[in-house]
């Protein structure tokens, strides 16, 4: 269960002023919804899914997870934490184009200890079951197929918390309707924390909870 | 943890960049390696080249030019030690042997010697002369490396090298004595710049010069009585250290200099290892630049790829995963340039000593010495220290920096 307390993040401009970013006085949410994350743009909703996934520290507040608390990890615990706890999804897919479909999904297994053997088929039952060619030139890839392979990415360690910013932004109604489909199944049907910064009134229809972020403060505008 | 297919997708992304990187620390390594290893061919195969020379009296003159002219064939014009003076050295009793070496001549463009039959079984050493000693002055044992065969008659000339002598050929006059050279007999390889060398009588010399007055007896062996001419240089060999000693003393005289080929030689060392200190600092300097520009660089390419590597952060590799991501490739573009570097300035030195080899005849190897193998390692271990400077640039900012 995500337990957002008394979060705030500030930034400080050119001035060399601090401004507030967020300011959340309480937040929670269980695995298995499909949570939808709306705002205009600066209203803080990247910098919100930076600081539940432990990437933005926090300038007070806590964020939980079940017992662990960010806010008291290291940096670098914090990272470990993220590497296997957290799928990131990202609007542009943020593949490295030099490396394979297989070498992008295995990325975040060379961060830690390598299995090769296992993790490889891991990786490549992953791209199997998403429909994309594992060993093909990036570059030889539809944006589908693109943001398959980062979804493959994302589930590469079997995460408990999917996080998607804009994941169909860049993508046509049909690619687009299989990704509100996939983050809703991860929900529902694998029980996952599925949260996913979005303005596509398609993927908010499909939300289980749809929050709203107004200069750094949330709002719920509807549950489902 | 695992940098390296995150490395090799980096020097895939920046390939012509670090292809230039690699080349240029090539290219500085090349060099330093190449001076070092060419310097030090060079000083032990001239020091080689010499061994068979104990010691050299000569007329007073300049010992480095009596020594390329005697060791290395490099002819210049020196005085000459009067047939009396040879005389007497040759009376000396305490050399082995003492043999006059006369020079000045050609034989289709390649220097004709003249000198005695001891210098040329002192020369040859353990080996053995292929054909015939001479029997007549004009007959030539020629160098290993000549490209004549025994039996052919060559022609010779007054004046030395490719350019002398084609238009001034001993005149058909002198032919029944002096106009063609018979060769009779092939040296085994000295390793000299005399495997290069026409070796005759020494009377050859003296009697196509018109130097003798008298019977010169058998040629190549000089007894007593044998008339005598002038001569540039007497090499004079010695069984004792000690022997040597006394004689380089006693022919150091008004009318002569004696002095070892070592003595020349350390001057010109002592000269090529200014030059060759000033060149490797130098080339340690450009070394320094090269990496310091290189690493400017990396900075400035790692800001255009910070987002790729904030990426990393976020999907949850650590700092010190990023670091190691940097390190490893900077240190991969140093030791790769280094390994080139290495490579090719073993290949410069030799393509080097080859044609310094084709020039003087000498036999020079050049092989890698614990000299260039320390540069080399100077370069990678200074690069492993300062490859820390863009990791930590990178390391010490926070990923969400690079992902706004």
């Amino acid at each position: 269960m995500l337990t957002v307390t008394d979060l705030g993040v500030s930034f400080q401009d050119a001035a060399r002023s601090r401004f507030d970013v967020l300011d959340i006085a309480h937040f929670a949410a269980e695995p298995g919804a499909f949570i939808v994350l709306t705002g205009s743009s600066g209203s803080g909703k990247t910098t919100l899914m930076q600081a539940i996934c432990g990437l933005q520290a926090a300038d007070r507040g806590h964020v939980h997870w079940g017992d662990t608390d960010l806010s008291e990890l290291s940096e670098t615990a914090r990272d470990r934490w993220r590497r296997d706890h957290v799928g990131l999804v990202f609007q542009d897919f943020q593949l490295i184009e030099e490396l394979s479909p297989l070498d992008n999904v295995l990325v975040p297994a060379w961060f830690g200890r390598f299995r090769a053997g296992s993790l490889i088929d891991r990786a490549t039952a992953l791209l199997r079951e998403f429909g994309v060619p594992a060993r093909r030139r990036l570059s030889d890839l539809s944006r589908g197929e693109r943001q398959r392979t980062a979804f493959a990415r994302a589930l590469m360690f079997d995460p408990l918390i999917i996080l998607a910013d804009e994941p169909t932004a860049s993508l046509d109604a049909a690619s687009g309707a299989v990704v509100i489909d996939r983050l809703r199944s991860l929900a529902h049907d694998a029980g996952r924390f599925v949260m996913a910064v979005s303005h596509d009134p398609a993927m908010i229809a499909a939300a289980d909870r749809v929050v709203h972020l107004d200069r750094g403060q949330l709002t719920e505008k509807a549950t489902r | 943890m695992n940098p390296f297919p995150i490395v090799l997708a980096l020097w895939r992304r920046t390939r012509v960049t670090s292809a230039l990187f690699l080349l240029l620390i090539a290219i500085s390594i090349a060099l330093g390696v190449a001076i070092i290893a060419q310097e030090r061919g060079l000083r032990t195969g001239s020091a080689r080249a010499s061994d068979p020379f104990d010691l050299i009296v000569a007329a007073p003159g300049s010992r480095t030019e009596i020594l390329f002219n005697v060791v290395y064939l490099r002819p210049s014009a020196v005085e000459l030690i009067p047939a009396e003076t040879l005389a007497d050295i040759l009376a000396d009793p305490v050399p082995a042997f003492a043999a006059p070496i006369a020079f000045g001549d050609n034989a289709e463009g390649f220097p004709i010697v003249g000198t005695t039959t001891d210098m040329l079984h002192h020369l040859a050493s353990d080996g053995v002369i292929d054909g015939a000693m001479w029997a007549r002055e004009e007959e030539a044992i020629i160098g290993a490396s000549l490209p004549f065969a025994i039996g052919q008659t060559i022609h010779s000339a007054h004046g030395d090298g490719d350019i002398a002598g084609h238009d001034d050929a001993h005149d058909d006059d002198d032919a029944d004595s002096h106009g063609g050279l018979r060769v009779v007999g092939r040296m085994p390889k000295t390793g000299t710049a005399w495997d290069s060398a026409v070796l005759v009588p020494i009377e050859y010399s003296w009697s196509t010069h018109a130097l003798l007055a008298g019977d010169p007896g058998v040629p190549g062996v000089l007894e007593p009585g044998d008339a005598l001419g002038p001569v540039p240089a007497v090499v004079l060999d010695t069984e004792k250290l000690v022997d040597a000693y006394g004689l380089r003393t006693r022919w150091q005289t008004d009318a002569t200099t004696a002095f070892f080929p070592a003595e020349a030689l350390s001057e010109i060392y002592a000269y090529m290892g200014d030059v060759r200190r000033i060149m490797s600092a130098l080339t340690t300097a450009t070394q320094a630049l090269v990496i310091a520009a290189i690493l400017s660089g990396v900075v400035a390419l790692m800001q255009l790829y910070s987002a790729r590597l904030a990426l990393l952060r976020a999907l949850g590799a650590t700092r010190g995963y990023v670091f190691a991501v940097m390190w490893v490739y900077v240190m991969g573009l140093i030791a790769g340039g280094a390994a080139l570097g290495l490579a090719g300035g073993t290949l410069t030195a030799r393509a080097i000593t080859a044609l310094f080899a084709s020039e003087t005849g000498l036999t020079l190897t050049t092989r890698l010495g614990l000299e260039e193998l320390r540069l080399v390692a100077l370069v990678v271990v200074l690069g492993a220290v300062l490859a820390v400077l863009p990791a930590l640039l990178l390391f010490r900012k926070p990923a969400v920096h690079y992902l706004r």
